[in-house]
């Protein structure tokens, strides 16, 4: 369904974290990747952030810097020049988007083996360096970060999701300190110090304020923190906050309101698997797979354990479903890291996918059951709570990590951008036929219309973080979440994409707005990228 | 000192420490009676080391084939004596849980004589041990293949089909025992967790009902009936299997995670806590067994693992846990006083008093002139009232 694509789309665009021997845990967890409009120019812009090697490192030297590529609207990205250049922090990360200071144009937060960074965009002409008055604390290994308005007061907030204190001089050395199915492997995160996530309040102009103590963003034992999704998990009205942790449990902040929180994940039953093992947690994927309203969670975990589909249960709480729903053996091998729902097919209901790759190249080795290098899957929604497990691309398999989501080129499918471990930049397009004949025959299977939403909000979050969306169309309907955070490292455009299947029309597109207003639409064309503005009350 | 202070203090030290331990090789030299050492056999623990560990690299898939020459083959067979020391020496390192070591023999046994059908079966059970899933059913579907009519005892293979996700060919195999085999709780609990991955929760249920019925007290038969329950949103009944399993394995912590979660749907918010809490201090544990187990299967000998793992079996009451490493302990025959005593502890506090006697009087030859060692021993045979055992530690303490 999807053809490797960057040779064309992005040319000779790499990635380094650290060496390809893998002696260390900061070696092993690769960069991060946005597609967000930079520009405002109607297209996905890409955002790289690279990594860095220890003996750069050693020698003081700056990281590899983040990249920004502008996308020439047919999903061919250029290097954004001088003006978009970004300078080297210490070891990038991970990235989040939005607009922070609520002047119509997206921001970017970078999470690094280091200090968080800020870099504010100057009119879609560029980006500036913002770190030192953006009031981020601290010197931590941040994974992945989430921005969304968690106190309603319409500016955007920050959670920072930290991994673990370390330090190469005191972590146990390569060559059989550590060993993983007999062979000596790097050491981590077991016998490492997890560290506390934190949460910045925003005051809307670029710079914010560390709330993590006074929002009880702080969990009973910190976890290792990799991977960060947003979602109303309970439907009221505002936004939670949802944690991917390595070897710990999961936890799931439950928004109390005013930008306060809870971690109700056990409660909730999305801390563990489904036998009460806490896992490798990396991705998150959030989405109405099964259509009852209520956002579900994927998450990719290491190999040996599935992928987790945390499906909606009632009012509040989730049952682990990765077995019935036909993903939890095909997924048993893999390690997952990237992951998304979204309707790859158009066909009106949500599939996902999971971009795959060891962390230990000793998985290359007898007995392991496993390998470094794995295939992406495609999970492909049945419709009726079962997916068919599919091989995502033609693509020989890779050590993939961080992976984003978007219609790249502009011809209404879903593409995807994924990061190779110490290798290309992949663009994976989606090759989906949708002659006109096959749209006009009226099969579901074959007919595939979309429709793309961009929502446009007062107030300082311009991109209406945290809006719910209902699209109702002849044969379907879906509840969908506005949001930019991209599961593991990786952030996504604040636009809505969905599949129509056969339906040239939708009936009606309802937009809950954050701060609690409504707009109504009806009888709308497919095959558009719909732009609704907020109206003043 | 209390009891549970000397049983801290042993465990702590023994912990630390890495013990001359009887190494593998004497315990797979020796042989049955009747059965001469294997001409291959290693001369050095070093070559069995360098051995096993070669073996450890082979891929069972590249082993030559000849399953017809077996397919009249059965257990009774006789089996050629050359053959039957290299198996022998195979299934001695298998019981000493030294795996790798076991395989080096069987691989020997497999070169000499393609798909000798007991090599292929223990050298499956080898690999289920080590985890190496595919590699254990890569041997076991050569044993079937080899020895058809010995289909009733392959369950593993099952296991193994079902352990790399594999779930409509561990219920295709599953019900292959059975055939053979109708009564095995096993192959049924295999059978049920398949259907139950394959989204037939009905007929995972039914089936659980049988192992039940076979084997009232399996807990783990329980505790999937209450988790299968629940996942249907029957919290009720659930809450009936899982208070069960807790029963029958209250250092399991899977039932406590259920439990606990059963009582968040069923409102009993103060329940569940009580019940989330114990799940948080077994499943510490639990994961500290599972990474010490991973240690043991890569490294046998190291007899500080095991004594690391009754501590923590002890800690959360795992009787079955506790014993069971204390027979590993005592197979290796410590030589040094702290893990004897340690044996002695264990013993006791199990309530098998003759074992706990028996560590006693070998730690006695162990102890030296460690005062507070025979103190300990004093204060033991003062508690079970053993007046010789009292006066000699008192006698020799002094």
């Amino acid at each position: 369904m999807f053809v490797e694509d960057q040779a064309r789309a992005l040319p000779g665009v790499r990635t380094t974290c650290g060496s390809d021997a893998k002696d260390y845990i900061i070696e092993v967890n690769g960069g991060g990747v946005a597609l967000c409009d930079l520009d405002n120019d109607g297209d996905p812009d890409l955002i790289v952030v690279d990594g860095s090697t220890l003996e750069r490192v050693a020698k003081n030297e700056p990281g590899f810097p983040p990249r920004v590529f502008l996308n020439d609207g047919k999903g061919v990205f250029q290097a954004g020049g001088e003006a978009w250049a970004i300078s080297g922090g210490r070891w990038g990360m991970g990235v989040a988007t939005g607009d922070v200071n609520g002047d119509g144009f997206v921001d970017v937060v970078i999470t690094q083996w280091g200090p968080t960074r800020l870099l504010l965009n100057r009119g879609g002409k560029g980006l500036e360096e913002a770190t030192g008055k953006s009031g981020f604390t601290g010197s931590r290994w941040g994974s992945s970060a989430a921005l969304f308005d968690a106190d309603g007061d319409g500016a955007l907030d920050l959670a920072v999701v930290n991994y673990l204190a370390f330090d190469p001089k005191l972590v146990g050395k390569p060559g059989g300190e550590c060993s993983w199915k007999g062979y000596p492997v790097m050491c981590g995160p077991e016998g490492l110090t997890p560290q506390h996530d934190q949460f910045y309040r925003g005051r809307g102009d670029g710079t914010f304020e560390d709330a993590t103590q006074k929002a009880g963003f702080v969990p009973k034992e910190a976890g290792f923190g990799l991977g960060a999704m947003t979602l109303d998990f309970d439907l009221d009205g505002d936004t939670d906050l949802y944690v991917a942790n390595d070897s710990t449990p999961n936890h799931l902040w439950e928004n109390q309101g005013d930008g306060s929180f809870r971690e109700v994940g056990f409660a909730r039953g999305v801390s563990h698997d489904a036998n009460g093992k806490e896992q490798a947690s990396m991705g998150i994927a959030a989405g109405d797979f099964d259509g009852d309203g209520r956002e579900d969670l994927l998450v990719t975990n290491f190999s040996g354990e599935s992928v987790s589909l945390y499906a909606a249960k009632g009012p509040k709480s989730f049952r682990e479903r990765s077995s019935n729903a036909g993903i939890g053996g095909a997924s048993l091998r893999q390690l997952g890291w990237g992951a998304g729902f979204a309707d790859l097919d158009l066909d009106g209901d949500l599939d996902a996918f999971a971009l795959n790759g060891h962390v230990y190249p000793q998985a290359d080795s007898p007995g392991t059951d496993t390998s470094y290098a794995q295939a992406d899957q495609l999970f492909r929604n049945q419709g009726d709570g079962r997916f068919t497990v599919e091989a995502l691309s033609n693509a020989k398999p890779r050590v993939s990590r961080a992976s984003a989501f978007a219609d790249l080129d502009g011809d209404g499918d879903v593409d995807i951008v994924a990061l190779e471990m110490n290798g290309e930049v992949r663009v994976l397009s989606n090759q989906l036929e949708r002659s006109s004949a096959a749209a006009q025959d009226g099969s579901r299977q074959r007919a595939r219309h979309w429709l793309g939403i961009r929502l446009r909000a007062r107030g300082k979050n311009t991109q209406a973080i945290g809006a719910r969306v209902h699209v109702e169309w002849e044969g379907g309907g879906r509840w969908c979440e506005v949001r930019t955070t991209g599961g593991f490292q990786a952030s996504i455009p604040a636009q809505l994409h969905l599949g129509l299947g056969a339906a040239q029309r939708a009936k009606s597109v309802v937009v809950h707005w954050p701060g609690g207003a409504q707009s109504r639409l009806e009888d709308v064309a497919a095959d558009q990228v719909l732009t609704i503005e907020e109206r003043a009350p | 000192m209390t009891s549970a202070g000397v049983f801290r203090w042993i465990a702590r030290a023994a912990a630390g420490a890495l013990f001359a331990a009887a190494g593998t090789l004497g315990a797979t030299q020796g042989g049955a009676p009747g059965v001469s050492a294997p001409e291959s056999s290693p001369r050095t623990p070093a070559e069995l080391r360098a051995r096993a560990a070669e073996a450890l690299r082979r891929d069972p898939r590249q082993l030559p084939t000849a399953a017809e020459r077996w397919l009249e083959w059965g257990p009774k067979d006789p089996v050629d004596a050359g053959l039957q020391a290299d198996l022998t020496a195979g299934m001695r390192a298998y019981a000493a849980q030294d795996y790798a070591a076991a395989l080096a023999f069987l691989y020997a046994l497999l070169d000499r004589e393609a798909d000798f059908p007991p090599a292929l079966y223990q050298g499956a059970l080898c690999y289920f041990r080590l985890r190496r899933y595919g590699d254990c059913a890569a041997l076991m579907e050569r044993f079937v293949r080899a020895a058809p009519r010995e289909i009733g005892a392959t369950q593993v293979l099952g296991h193994c089909y079902y352990t790399l996700g594999s779930y409509a060919s561990a219920r295709a195999h599953y019900e292959l025992v059975l055939a053979a085999q109708p009564s095995s709780p096993e192959a049924l609990r295999g059978l049920a967790l398949s259907e139950m991955r394959l989204g037939n929760a009905a007929r995972a249920l039914e089936l659980l009902a049988k192992v039940v019925e076979l084997r009232p007290e399996h807990a783990d038969a329980h505790a999937w009936r209450a988790q299968i329950l629940f996942d249907e949103g029957q919290s009720e009944a659930a809450l009936v299997h899982a208070e069960r399993a807790r029963e029958l394995e209250p250092w399991e912590p899977k039932p406590w995670f259920l439990l606990s979660r059963i009582f968040v749907e069923l409102d009993r918010e103060a329940d569940a806590e009580r019940a989330r809490e114990r799940f948080e201090l077994i499943s510490r544990v639990d994961q500290q067994v599972r990474q010490q187990e991973g240690l043991l299967l890569h490294d046998p000998a190291r007899l500080d693992i095991w004594v690391q793992l009754v501590a923590l079996q002890r800690s959360v009451e795992n009787r079955p846990g506790v014993r069971n490493g204390l027979a590993r302990l005592s197979a290796h025959a410590p030589a040094d006083a702290r893990t004897a005593l340690f044996l002695v502890d264990g013993y006791d506090w199990l309530g098998e008093r003759s074992k706990a006697v028996e560590a006693a009087r070998r730690a006695e030859s162990l102890v030296g002139s460690d005062a507070e060692s025979w103190a300990w021993l004093a204060d033991f045979y003062r508690r079970i009232g053993d007046l010789p055992g009292l006066e000699r530690a008192q006698r020799l303490g002094k």
